[in-house]
């Protein structure tokens, strides 16, 4: 027998070994994560406990809608009642993912056989073809999350058990004492940056990061930061250069015109809310950005943003036009995954605080 | 009575006891994971095969065929490789890089496993299909599904998915399933009476209702599955349907369609119609095969409907243990060539 023939055998018999031994590798790892999670519990996302931004109120319709968050995959629809709600995005019959399913009146039905759960029980509500007598076991049932809506976001609870009374999901910063009606601008950009680098970003320089240094500064540090670290979150409060223009070294820069900004974060999340003097018609602009972490390196953010007085509408306005030039450009992921890269090298007070509140929730945890 | 038939009572809920078993024994069921051996193959039609090399694999193992001044060859290399000397040779053709191959029912069927072990006893009997083949070319269909070949059988077998994913009607009162099996097939038969006739043949049947029965054979180690569906009144499907495991995500069904009181057109696009539904599964079994694939041990629940599927569950994995330590027979109840006609119309 040639050499040939010989190694030909050994990879024909390779491949039956490596489905057999792809069967033996996950089938220890099944045992492991078997102990670990008996049964349809709640599933561990690989983040922290908090409320996590999964999408805005707007973008759920009549259609179940599937979100990856963390490591988990869940389903996000809302009620024909209008309430929005999570379960995991897999059903417990046949694993099909409940986000291709529909919405109906007992709750959202799977596309494949049709059970039906409810959005806030995770229980079976329904399996056809069963007698009128039957009603589906009470085991039937499939993780349900807890959802909160503020702010025109859908916020989703990743800790075990019920949702902790004291976590917000949004920083106390900036809120409107009545909110105002008028326009409200939102982005979405798909990121290829770590959720943590993003969330450090946004808090040293969202004007830079989400392309409005004309409203919140993206240049160089004019005064502050002065940080402030309370229950809510992380406030830094300072003053950038708007224009980020090359400068003559040991000279002025050719314009000295700085703009305010408040920024807060809640450090579990990165839920981030910035708050900046409106250029024109006076009153402020205050823009909220959530970070959706659906990979290791890519988190989805959304922003809104939205004006208190009815002059500042013209900053929204404007904010829609330039926002629109950057898609059509395809600068928004960019800016952002730059200003995530650029964290890694930054010194900065409110950054060093953030990191510090992170590490202190994790030894706690640890603990 | 089978060997499986004595014990399954035990692990696969009875269809009359509701939620007797929720979880059952299908925390170990992983589809595209392991290769079941020493099984036939009717891996392409064997009208459609030429000059011209075809290549269809089985469980990721290349097989060419062929034919050579009219004879059918299947070889583990194309016949350019063969002319430069690429030669793979492997312990499915004990060393000669050609496949055990035989022709029947109009379908070249090759032997996956010991070369030794081949005998054309062991092709399945197929009912209501010529041994010497030549159907129509319209009788015969070829579709690819995105998933194990697990999956398809499981489809197959789940009667009740029909009335929601294919759905024209929804609900199906007082229609009964029965389950049966060997150590190599799992046979399920469902009836319903005074179901509504679908819209689009009403005026074509004269009538507003309509009985059905539907049986599925599933030759468990091989995927082939047999599917005979009666509509009184209305039409009758013949189909053998093979699931042939190309990969763990990949299963190609070649169909033989074998529709009876039907009008001839409808008879000539009814390949095409299997394209329709098949699409619909299809849209199903992608995203369900990523799962079970990545699975990391956690078990389904089922309902009482889900008889067949468990049972198909219960004799694979018990075809896998075998499998596992060396066992590549078949036992007595499971001959795949004994004759299942009476079984299909009986039900």
């Amino acid at each position: 027998m040639s050499v040939r023939e010989q190694v030909s055998i050994a990879s024909a018999d390779g491949t039956a070994l490596s489905r057999e031994a792809a069967d033996g590798l996950s089938s220890t790892a099944s045992a492991e994560s078997a102990s670990r999670t008996p049964g349809p519990g709640r599933e561990p996302f690989g983040l922290a406990a908090g409320w996590w931004p999964v999408s805005f109120g707007s973008e759920l319709g009549d259609s179940p809608r599937g979100v990856r968050l963390g490591a988990r995959e869940v389903v996000a629809y809302r009620d024909q009642a209008g309430a929005a709600h999570t379960l995991a995005d897999q059903c417990p019959h046949r694993r099909l993912p409940l986000s291709m399913g529909l919405v109906i009146p007992e709750g959202l039905q799977c596309g494949y056989h049709g059970w039906t759960f409810d959005g806030t029980s995770g229980q079976c509500t329904l399996i056809p073809n069963l007698r009128p007598a039957e009603k589906p076991s009470g085991r039937i049932r499939v993780p349900a999350y807890p959802v909160v809506e503020a702010d025109g976001f859908v916020f989703v609870w990743t800790g075990p058990g019920p949702a902790d009374p004291m976590a917000s999901p949004l920083p106390a910063l900036g809120a409107p004492a009545v909110p105002y009606q008028g326009r409200t601008i939102r982005g979405v950009a798909k990121v290829r940056a770590p959720h943590a680098r993003l969330s450090a970003a946004l808090l040293v320089n969202p004007g830079a990061a989400l392309g409005l240094s004309w409203l919140l500064g993206g240049g160089g540090e004019v005064l502050g930061p002065e940080v402030t670290v309370d229950t809510s979150g992380v406030t830094a409060r300072r003053h950038r250069l708007v224009w980020n223009l090359p400068r003559v070294p040991t000279f002025d820069p050719v314009s000295n015109w700085a703009a305010p900004s408040t920024v807060a974060t809640v450090p579990a999340t990165g839920m981030t809310v910035a708050v900046a003097d409106a250029p024109v018609g006076g009153g402020t602009v205050r823009i909220v950005i959530g970070l959706t972490p659906t990979g290791l390196y890519r988190t989805t953010v959304r922003w809104r943003i939205e004006a208190h007085t009815e002059g500042a509408c013209l900053v929204t306005e404007a904010c829609r036009w330039v926002g629109a030039a950057r898609r059509l450009a395809r600068r928004v992921a960019r800016a952002l995954e730059a200003a995530a890269d650029a964290v890694e090298t930054v010194t900065d007070p409110a950054v060093d605080r953030l990191r510090e509140v992170r590490a202190a929730a994790v030894g706690e945890e640890l603990s | 009575m089978s060997i499986l038939n004595s014990d399954a009572p035990a692990a696969a809920p009875s269809v009359a006891a509701p939620d007797s078993a929720l979880v059952s024994g299908t925390a170990n069921f992983r589809p595209g994971r392991f290769a079941l051996r020493n099984t036939w193959f009717p891996v392409v039609h064997s009208r459609l095969v030429g000059r011209r090399p075809v290549l269809r694999p089985i469980h990721g193992q290349p097989i060419y065929l062929w034919r050579e001044n009219g004879a059918l060859r299947a070889s583990e290399d194309s016949p350019r490789d063969r002319d430069r000397g690429r030669l793979r040779a492997s312990q499915l053709t004990a060393g000669t890089g050609f496949y055990p191959l035989a022709e029947r029912y109009g379908y070249a069927w090759v032997w996956y496993g010991d070369p030794e072990a081949a005998s054309p006893d062991l092709i399945p009997r197929i009912p209501y299909l010529p041994e010497a083949g030549n159907l129509p070319r319209h009788f015969l269909g070829n579709v690819v599904f995105d998933c194990s070949y697990e999956l398809v059988c499981d489809n197959l077998l789940d009667l009740t998915h029909a009335d929601f994913l294919h759905s024209w009607q929804q609900r199906v009162a007082g229609s009964e399933i029965s389950v049966s099996s060997t150590s190599e097939t799992v046979t399920v038969a469902r009836f319903a009476s005074d179901r509504p006739v679908p819209k689009a043949q009403r005026r074509k049947l004269k009538a507003d209702r309509q009985s059905f029965r539907m049986v599925t054979l599933v030759h468990v180690r091989s995927g082939v599955c047999i599917l005979y569906g009666s509509y009184e009144p209305g039409m009758s499907v013949r189909m053998l349907h093979p699931a042939n495991p190309e990969s763990a995500t990949r299963t190609r069904t070649t169909v033989t369609f074998n529709m009876q009181r039907l009008s001839p057109l409808a008879r000539h696009l009814s390949p095409l119609a299997g394209h329709q539904i098949a699409c619909q599964d299809n849209w199903a079994l992608r995203p369900q095969n990523q799962r079970y694939l990545r699975s990391s041990g956690e078990q389904d629940l089922n309902s009482r409907f889900d008889a067949a599927s468990l049972r198909f569950r219960k004799v694979y994995q018990e075809l896998v243990a075998r499998q596992r330590l060396g066992d590549y027979s078949y036992l007595p109840d499971g001959d795949p060539a004994r004759d299942v006609t009476a079984e299909i119309e009986r039900g």
